[in-house]
């Protein structure tokens, strides 16, 4: 299966109708889930003036969308579909434009957010680069979810990580990781920001 | 960006050619239901920006005074022309100008800049972005500039500037754009600040 643009968004209604806060929504997916999680990208700041650019990396540092790549993999032995997930693509980043077609709509929208919906396999996430960002690093999917909905990860625009929520078993598999930075997570709190 | 540069010169006087002289963006109001409302600088309002005024219409900084370099006359829309004009007057790379449309997140409306190296090699590139709101006398009103940041080429959250600014999300929908600055660290490189625009439910008075 490769990565394909979905002609309509009903796949999208659980999410969409799930009731969860917006905020929370648009950062950790859904609120049913047992566990949460946040993979972060780069560190937490640890002041308040703290810009995501002040952070010194490695220059070996994985980029957002290989830390993704890596956690869906994970993720994928806590679905039973793991051949048909579901992909979302915020429709505001200057380098992964929509096509034409897609951007007319209809799109998954949310309080302050629409995006295209994309239907694939967990695998597909291995080609996100390729399929739509000219094989050059571009932001990892803003929702991706398998089609028996046992999980959902999420990736907005402004955080320096990405909200999980799973089963406790998998934010477990997550957290043990060596090569992730995964922490658990309340989405109720207020989370850890740059400014 | 620097832009003594060869292009400089065919820069700026697209930027003269395009560009709405103040007092003409007074005339009229681009908010819904004021169209023969006289609007001031003083009186303007952040609104809904309309089309064709809105891609020359002056850019303003915190102050009220014109941003001469930083208007419309490189935008998104007409870069590609522009680049296509300009080619063989140019000597320098062309990186890419990463951005996003300005959006609302926990009571601010921010955007972000990042770069790619396009046809550059440098290692690094400066990179900052500003925020503009729309208002009703048709100007765009800076909002805020992140810092300029020395950057790798994106890879994800470590390389992105970001401009933000608290807003109130009771408002309707308010015009915003969101421009990118690239300067490749040791090259010459093109002049363009090209911008994502977006109307976001969230005002700046």
């Amino acid at each position: 299966m490769t990565l394909a643009f979905c002609s309509d968004t009903v796949a999208a209604e659980w999410l969409v109708r799930s009731g969860t806060p917006a905020d929370q929504l648009t950062v950790f997916g859904p609120d049913r889930f047992e566990a949460f999680a946040r993979l972060r990208f780069i560190p937490d700041p640890t002041s308040g003036r703290h810009q995501e650019a002040d952070v010194e990396l490695p220059v070996d540092h994985p980029s957002d969308i290989a830390q993704a790549r890596r956690a869906l993999h994970v993720l994928a032995q806590f679905t039973a579909t793991p051949q048909d997930c579901y992909f979302c693509l915020w429709e505001g980043y200057s380098d992964v434009p929509l096509p034409p077609e897609v951007r007319r709509g209809p799109l998954v929208e949310i309080p302050h957010r629409r995006y295209a919906l994309l239907r694939g396999s967990l695998q597909d996430i291995d080609d996100w680069e390729a399929a739509l960002g000219g094989g050059q690093p571009i932001p990892p999917p803003a929702f991706v979810w398998p089609a028996d909905h046992r999980w959902c990860f999420a990736s907005d625009v402004d955080p320096h990580w990405a909200g999980i929520g799973a089963e406790r078993a998998a934010v477990d598999a997550l957290i043990r990781d060596p090569e992730l930075d995964v922490v658990p997570a309340r989405p109720a709190e207020a989370q850890p920001l740059y400014r | 960006m620097n832009i003594s540069r060869l292009g400089r010169g065919l820069v700026a006087a697209t930027i003269v050619t395009l560009s709405v002289p103040l007092s003409a963006a007074n005339a009229n109001s681009g908010g819904a239901g004021s169209a023969a409302v006289s609007v001031t600088y003083a009186n303007a309002v952040p609104g809904l920006a309309p089309a064709g005024k809105a891609d020359n219409a002056p850019y303003l900084d915190r102050q009220g005074r014109r941003i001469s370099d930083w208007g419309p006359g490189v935008t998104a829309q007409s870069s590609a022309t522009q680049q296509a004009e300009l080619g063989s007057a140019r000597l320098g790379c062309t990186p890419v100008s990463g951005r996003d449309d300005p959006h609302y997140s926990s009571g601010d409306v921010s955007g972000h800049g990042w770069w790619k190296k396009g046809t550059c090699t440098a290692a690094t590139a400066h990179v900052y972005n500003c925020l503009y709101e729309w208002y009703t006398d048709n100007t765009w009103r800076q909002k805020d500039c992140s810092p300029s940041k020395q950057l790798r080429p994106y890879t994800g959250s470590g390389d992105r500037t970001v401009a933000r600014a608290q807003c109130n999300p009771s408002s309707g929908y308010i015009s915003w754009r969101n421009h990118v600055d690239v300067d490749a660290d040791g090259q010459v490189d093109t002049a363009e600040k090209p911008y994502n625009q977006a109307d976001v439910i969230c005002v700046v008075f």
